[in-house]
């Protein structure tokens, strides 16, 4: 028995040993150069905690982390209601749905670059297809972002228009609530927004709680879109962008490394705190079963 | 028990080997990271002993991609055939070069030689990644420093010693399009105007759509220079509020609110020298090799740009710098004269006296602007750049260049970039 776990700890061996040189090593390094003064070329000089002291100084640096909560405490839920209506409506049996479901799901399968790029035409002030159907209407033409208070509206519009991906999910999820809740409810007299609220909505809270905790870290890590894009008075420099700027830019590794932790700290207590109140408002059927099957015992 | 704790250490014991393993693959070779691939030519020292046995193998990073790269290595090719004792190799970064040239210096693979652009050279020169040349480059005979106009050595010039050698200097001059100015029946510019003259043939010329000038190409520092201001002195100190840099920044607010230019978003989205070349802007700040002779359907003319009490001019400087880990600074240091010199039959504008008549040669649909260009060169200058240049320039751009186009108070602007520059340089 103790041979046949040894073999399979030797054919596992790859991956641990590639988990501890290119997860844990770096992770263990990332930290200490978080404590250092590091500009790559040079050695490393530690300086204890100095780093997440002049974070706190740092006025790009707040002004970077505001903008990119402003956009995930937006984006988040607005995508998650997007993707989910967008489910909804395709869900629906009427002719070429399938169409619909590839075309709204299209945005997902293409490159970031080239979407960024397409973004930055539509958006643009003077040749932009957005102030272009504005000014049929007799719109002026609008900088969505060249000025400022424009471009987080932009983004927020660019990460709509990328919702179907999230589409796919949520469809799986409502395909997956059985037929006969909605008979017993319409038996019991419900409405369709009872049977939306009581039913589809309850049955896809899994799904939104995923959508919920991955909307959450890659609206935080937010970089592509707007390394292209940009945006007027800093509103387009996003934690990321900031970070990369540190580290490739101004060659301050250490104080970039500092940046990187105090993210993933954030990342982190949002997840724990999403997690933590799923148990309120996450329903998952199979838990159900198991509490009614250890009654029945 | 002890046989299953020999089990677990026989375990352990394994993963250590192939943990090893893995990371001597992946350290290298600490000598071959000193330089590249060059370990078995003798050193500075040893060479006087024995001839070389074999060329110093020395590699140049560029920028260069699609046509100029095929150009740069056959010249790379040209000078390799002559050369005796070193034989050069290009290796080509057309696309986030300064991140992987960064990546290579931490990772000990520098290459021996980088193109840089000049606001790099103070930074790579206070990190020590590039090294000093005067030393090497006393014996060199054919490299001529006086050769040279003063303000591209300036550039590569940090804590008194020479970093670099420009390969190509692109004065800024003030494009014109004549056709304009006579419907407009406006005075043609000339090598002495004044910033006032500028701005009075603007207004002349801002009419029916058609805007007076466009001059987002030039670096707001310029407008301190042209008062006899600037951002730092040459020994590193803040200069800004200065009272000759205040009149130049004022001049540039001024040119702003004269309303003779678009606002920089537009033209920005319009693409600033497309502006110039459709005939939508009369008067346009630009490189001295730019193309615009070849592509603008109305006739161009070219003179130095306007003035304040200073006649000057910002030039875009590119240069090679040579790596602190090279293995033989000497025989390098000849390689990049060598490799240098060539360039400037290469590349137009040159930064130097002798070199700057091939521009004849080379694009002789600048013939009709040789001299302004030249006087332009005699007069062009780049940044006082600064070990922290990069987050300097981001400094400027946000506290200096938006709040005067902007409208606000110039010596607000000026005390909030300096109290930026301050905490970035603490």
């Amino acid at each position: 028995m103790r041979s046949k776990r040894n073999v399979g700890y030797f054919y596992i061996s790859p991956w641990i040993i590639g988990f501890f040189v290119f997860t844990v090593a770096p992770l263990i390094f990332a930290f200490y150069v978080g404590l250092t003064e590091w500009d790559t070329f040079n050695k490393p000089k530690y300086i204890g905690f100095g780093n997440y002291l002049d974070l706190i100084q740092d006025e790009d640096f707040r002004k970077s982390l505001w903008v990119t909560i402003k956009f995930a405490i937006i984006s988040v839920p607005l995508g998650i209601a997007t993707s989910m209506l967008i489910a909804i409506l395709v869900n629906t049996k009427v002719r070429g749905v399938y169409f619909f479901r590839t075309a709204l799901y299209l945005p997902a399968i293409v490159s970031g670059v080239s979407i960024s790029l397409l973004w930055k035409w539509i958006l643009d002030t003077d040749f932009g297809l957005i102030n272009l159907l504005l000014s049929k209407v007799g719109i002026a033409p609008l900088g969505w972002l060249t000025d400022g208070s424009l471009v987080m509206p932009s983004y927020l519009l660019m990460a709509l228009w990328g919702a179907g991906g999230g589409m796919l999910t949520y469809l799986a999820g409502l395909q997956d609530i059985p037929g006969h809740l909605y008979e017993a409810a319409e038996i019991d007299g419900a409405n369709a927004f009872q049977k939306f609220k009581h039913i589809t909505l309850t049955m896809l809270t899994p799904v939104i709680f995923y959508n919920l905790i991955m909307g959450i870290v890659g609206s935080m890590r937010k970089f592509g879109d707007a390394y292209i894009i940009g945006g007027a008075e800093n509103e387009g420099r996003f934690y990321m962008i900031y970070l990369y700027e540190n580290a490739f830019k101004f060659f301050k590794m250490g104080y970039a490394t500092a940046m990187a932790w105090v993210l993933f700290v954030i990342i982190m207590l949002l997840t724990l705190l999403a997690m933590k109140s799923s148990s309120a408002w996450v329903y998952y059927e199979s838990e159900v079963s198991t509490k009614k099957k250890k009654k029945v015992r | 028990m002890k046989k299953k704790g020999t089990a677990r250490l026989g375990l352990l014991l394994t993963l250590l080997l192939a943990f090893t393993v893995v990371l001597a693959a992946c350290g290298g070779d600490t000598n071959n990271s000193k330089a590249t691939g060059n370990n078995n030519v003798p050193a500075d020292n040893a060479g006087k002993a024995a001839q070389p046995v074999e060329k110093v193998k020395l590699k140049v990073a560029t920028w260069a991609g699609a046509e100029e790269l095929r150009e740069f290595e056959e010249l790379i090719a040209k000078v390799n055939t002559s050369a005796t004792d070193y034989e050069i190799k290009v290796q080509s970064i057309p696309a986030d070069y300064y991140q992987k040239l960064q990546t290579m210096i931490a990772g000990k693979q520098s290459p021996d030689f980088m193109w840089l652009s000049q606001e790099y050279i103070a930074q790579y020169a206070s990190l020590g990644a590039i090294a000093p040349l005067d030393e090497h480059l006393s014996g060199i005979e054919n490299y001529n420093a006086e050769d040279y106009y003063q303000g591209t050595v300036d550039v590569g010039t940090y804590a008194n010693k020479l970093y670099s050698l420009p390969w190509i200097s692109q004065p800024y001059m003030l494009y014109y399009n004549q056709d304009m100015f006579e419907k407009a029946g406006v005075e043609l510019p000339t090598n002495d105007w004044t910033w006032e003259e500028f701005i009075a043939a603007g207004k002349q010329l801002t009419k029916d759509g058609d805007w007076g000038a466009l001059l987002n190409n030039i670096p707001t520092s310029m407008y301190t220079w042209s008062y006899g201001g600037d951002v730092f002195d040459k020994e590193g100190n803040i200069t800004l509020d200065s009272p000759e840099s205040i009149k130049g920044l004022e001049m540039y607010q001024k040119i702003v609110n004269s309303g003779i230019t678009p606002a920089r978003a537009q033209a920005d989205s319009m693409g600033n020298g497309d502006m110039f070349k459709t005939g939508k802007v009369a008067m346009y700040v630009g490189g001295a090799s730019d193309d615009f002779e070849r592509t603008a359907n109305f006739k161009i003319g070219m003179v130095v740009p306007p003035h304040g009490t200073e006649q000057v001019t910002f030039s875009w400087i590119g240069v090679t710098a040579m790596a602190n880990t090279t293995a033989n600074p000497t025989v390098a240091t000849k390689a990049l004269v060598d490799m240098t010199n060539a360039i400037h039959k290469w590349k137009v504008v040159a930064p130097t006296k002798s070199g700057f008549d091939e521009i004849k040669t080379s694009r002789p649909d600048k013939e009709y602007a040789v001299e302004t260009i030249r006087q332009a060169s005699e007069i062009a200058r780049g940044f006082n750049n600064q070990p922290k240049q990069g987050e300097i320039d981001g400094a400027i751009w946000e506290k200096l260049t938006q709040a005067i186009e902007k409208g606000e108070d110039v010596n607000t602007a000026v005390q909030s970039t300096i109290k930026k520059i301050n905490d970035i340089t603490k």
